[in-house]
């Protein structure tokens, strides 16, 4: 539950929805700037320049990642995702329309996974998990059923037990 | 109030395996999960039509079941070196196995990278297949509350054999391994605080191994002379109990005749 100091401020458009705002009732009538006090997460602070800041750690990880080899999927995925992110945080109106643009996670939390997401790029660059051998086959997803499954491992078939010597 | 309470805790209270996001400009503004690599490459890995056992909560497993297939498909293009084998339940299930050395590896990126946010271990266990050459298989079960979604890490180890402890990346792996310690005497390196958890102080043995018996080497009775509790081999006495399985219709059958 964001916490908000309301204070009267003359906007021009009416019914400025911001996020978690309990006196939505009165939207309508009024409008309010809105000031987040806490981000409701424990020991989570409230980045009162948080479009500034994940600009800035957006614009590192698009330069960091060029370490990665262009071909690598890794390096798609991260420039993809983060050049997508960046573009939101620019062009957003108001922090809450980027909050909303990633359903409701809060720009704080944002925040956090872009500066893991950054700190992880040159762990992956010693890890090198894309390269494989030239021999290396891509490894086929085996689709088990629930019921029939039976062992998660496949062990030595038993050896057919012997006829019993009857009759 | 309902839209309060959807929208606080960053929307986590309404995420659920079908969740879909209900404001409008995300329509527009947040591509896929995973957006830029080709997702179901392969062809030849469409999954089969599960059967309908169950009825409608099959809707449910086979959103789920795509949504882990799409995250499968994404970790193997994203790294292809880690992983050896993939099975996929028709529960959604997931059991990726991973070369041991790699462990801290995979478990860096399961955890931190944005399209996967693992960030809960749940439980770590381990499993004895004593006719295997490497007989112990250890299994951690990763949770993202985020995206809602389970993967489970297999990965085996040979006797006597150390494997890299996931400490580094999660701290609930401290109890979790001293467990899987105790039970089956596996050793994790770069361990803080490896003991025993679950069995006696001085128990010797391993008890979750097969060939671990099930009542045990030693029982504990309190000695009245020595005052103290002391350890014997097992005897499990009981009183005698003299088991008479005839019916009283035989027994009388059995006087009249």
């Amino acid at each position: 539950m964001h916490r908000f100091l309301t204070c009267a401020s003359a906007l021009s458009r009416p019914a400025l929805r911001a996020p978690a705002a309990q006196s939505m009732s009165r939207s309508s009538v009024r409008c309010y700037a809105k000031v987040k006090t806490e981000t409701g997460f424990a020991g989570v602070e409230v980045v009162p320049d948080a479009r500034e800041r994940l600009v800035e750690v957006y614009t590192q990880t698009l330069e960091a990642i060029k370490a990665v080899p262009a071909d690598a999927a890794y390096r798609k995925a991260v420039e993809g995702l983060t050049k997508h992110r960046l573009q939101v945080t620019r062009t957003a109106r108001e922090l809450a329309d980027i909050e909303e643009a990633f359903e409701g996670q809060q720009v704080e939390e944002l925040l956090i996974l872009a500066q893991e997401e950054l700190a992880l790029i040159p762990r992956m660059v010693e890890y090198k998990p894309w390269v494989v051998d030239a021999d290396h086959k891509e490894v086929q997803i085996i689709h088990k059923n629930y019921f029939d499954s039976g062992p998660s491992i496949q062990l030595e078939p038993k050896p057919e037990p012997e006829p019993a010597a009857a009759k | 109030m309902s839209s309060a309470c959807s929208r606080a805790f960053g929307g986590l209270l309404r995420r659920s395996p079908v969740s879909i996001p209900t404001v409008q400009s995300t329509a527009r503004l947040a591509p896929a999960r995973f957006p830029t690599l080709a997702v179901r490459a392969n062809s030849t890995e469409s999954a089969p039509k599960p059967e309908k056992a169950w009825g409608n909560q099959w809707n449910y497993y086979n959103k789920y079941r795509s949504k882990q297939f799409d995250t499968l498909n994404y970790l193997k293009q994203i790294a292809p070196a880690w992983i050896k084998e993939v099975q996929l339940f028709d529960t959604g299930d997931v059991y990726i196995e991973i070369p041991r050395q790699k462990l801290p590896q995979v478990l860096d990126l399961l955890r931190h990278h944005t399209n996967f946010q693992y960030e809960q271990c749940m439980d770590i266990y381990s499993i004895d297949w004593p006719e295997k050459e490497e007989r112990f298989e250890v299994q951690y079960v990763l949770l993202s509350v985020r995206y809602a979604s389970r993967i489970i890490l297999r990965l085996t180890v040979p006797q006597d054999v150390m494997v890299p402890s996931a400490t580094c990346m999660y701290d609930s792996a401290n109890w979790l391994e001293r467990e899987v310690y105790d039970m089956m005497g596996i050793i994790f390196s770069d361990h803080p605080d490896l003991r025993r958890i679950l069995t006696d102080y001085g128990f010797q043995g391993f008890p979750l191994r097969k060939d671990f018996p099930l009542s045990g080497y030693t029982e504990v009775r309190y000695d009245d002379e020595l005052k103290r509790v002391v350890q014997e081999p097992v005897e499990l006495s009981q009183e005698f109990r003299a088991f008479d399985f005839a019916t009283p219709w035989e027994k009388l059958q059995a006087q009249k005749a």
